[in-house]
């Protein structure tokens, strides 16, 4: 059995568990689902044990999330550019410092969601 | 151990509260808790964000326009440049968050969440990382990560930015910068996210595990020597 544990406000971490026997329960799952994709939440589905992936994507009809299934890639150096001049002015947050800009070639992967342990994340406010 | 009435304060009643609104809004992440004094920044999307901008404390009535804001080292200070009510160019200094006041907030903003949920969030935690590692949380309240795709190194700590690191040719490790990151929403000058210390950890080291790109795209990029990086 699936579930989907939302980390919230107040209550902590809360857990929707998906049994594929009552089907009022999957129809409720998947309604909730699309309105978190829709609503800018990061679902965080683990494809192994410890290993996650971001869906971008969820079928409703049949219930799946969509992965973007990225090819193994080596460790690569990352690409720094700290600006080291005084009172230089600071870009702006998409800033110059980030892991190497990977050739994100993917092909999509589908998870049942009945079968896939999910973390759903709400929108970043940044900080 | 503590009875339950013991750990409750003042603040308890507006936690259920708001955990009774979030639920009657169908908002899967509950709804953050507003604190008196301190400002509460919500997500700009969040269909409530507009009426917890008018909650908290509140900025005096801006005279003048920033025309250009940056950073200077020598200064410490963000410099800006802005224009005054009569119209004239004017510059000025604003320094960065003191680290002290913004612990002193931080502290604060403790009553807005509750032992049970941080309970929670760490048995979650415990489930992610190895033994190890989550001992060391649960003592220094932080702990290191590798990712296997970028080969950078992250300290995920509790209630500050988490720290990115890069190691060079010659084995001499940098700091890349600190990522930022709250769901939902945070308390403004300080390192207090509306979600549980331990959930906030769990964001960014799943975000990071899942997708570092969208991880470091979300995320605020904090330089080493500010404040807000809290280092």
């Amino acid at each position: 059995m699936g579930n989907l544990s939302v980390l919230s406000v107040g209550g902590g971490d809360i857990t929707l568990k998906f049994d594929k026997s009552n089907p009022a329960e999957v129809i409720r799952a998947k309604r909730i689902i699309k309105d978190m994709l829709r609503r800018g939440y990061a679902l965080l589905i683990e494809v192994k044990e410890g290993e996650f992936q971001r869906a971008v994507n969820f079928d409703e009809n049949v219930g799946e999330y969509i992965i973007a299934d990225y090819d193994p890639e080596e460790i690569t150096e990352p690409v720094v550019k700290l600006k080291e001049n005084d009172d230089e002015q600071e870009e702006e947050e998409t800033a110059a410092i980030e892991p190497k800009a990977r050739t994100r070639k993917a092909n999509q992967k589908r998870i049942k969601m009945e079968n896939a342990n999910a973390v759903a994340v709400a929108r970043s406010a940044g900080g | 151990m503590q009875s339950q009435e013991v750990l409750e304060d003042n603040y308890s009643s507006t936690r259920q509260i708001m955990r009774a609104l979030g639920i009657k809004a169908e908002e899967w992440c509950g709804l953050p808790v507003p604190i008196a004094d301190e400002k509460l920044i919500v997500e700009p999307s969040h269909p409530a964000s507009s009426v917890y901008a008018k909650i908290g404390r509140e900025d005096p009535p801006e005279d003048k326009t920033i025309i250009n804001t940056w950073y200077s080292y020598r200064h410490r200070s963000d410099i800006v440049i802005y224009r005054d009510k009569e119209g004239k160019l004017r510059w000025g200094l604003v320094p960065g968050i003191h680290s002290l006041r913004a612990a002193f907030s931080t502290m604060g903003c403790s009553i807005a969440w509750t032992v049970e949920e941080e309970e929670r969030a760490l048995l979650k935690l415990s489930t992610l990382i190895p033994d190890h590692l989550f001992k060391m949380y649960l003592l220094s309240g932080m702990f290191i990560e590798t990712s296997k795709r970028s080969g950078l190194t992250y300290i995920f700590r509790k209630l500050r930015p988490t720290v990115a690191l890069t190691t060079d040719k010659t084995g001499e490790v940098k700091i890349l910068c600190a990522l930022c990151l709250h769901p939902i929403g945070y308390y403004e000058g300080t390192w207090a996210g509306s979600m549980c210390p331990t959930d906030d950890v769990i964001a960014h080291l799943l975000m990071m595990r899942a997708d570092e790109h969208f991880y470091w795209k979300r995320a605020n990029q904090i330089r080493a020597h500010r404040p807000e990086a809290g280092l």
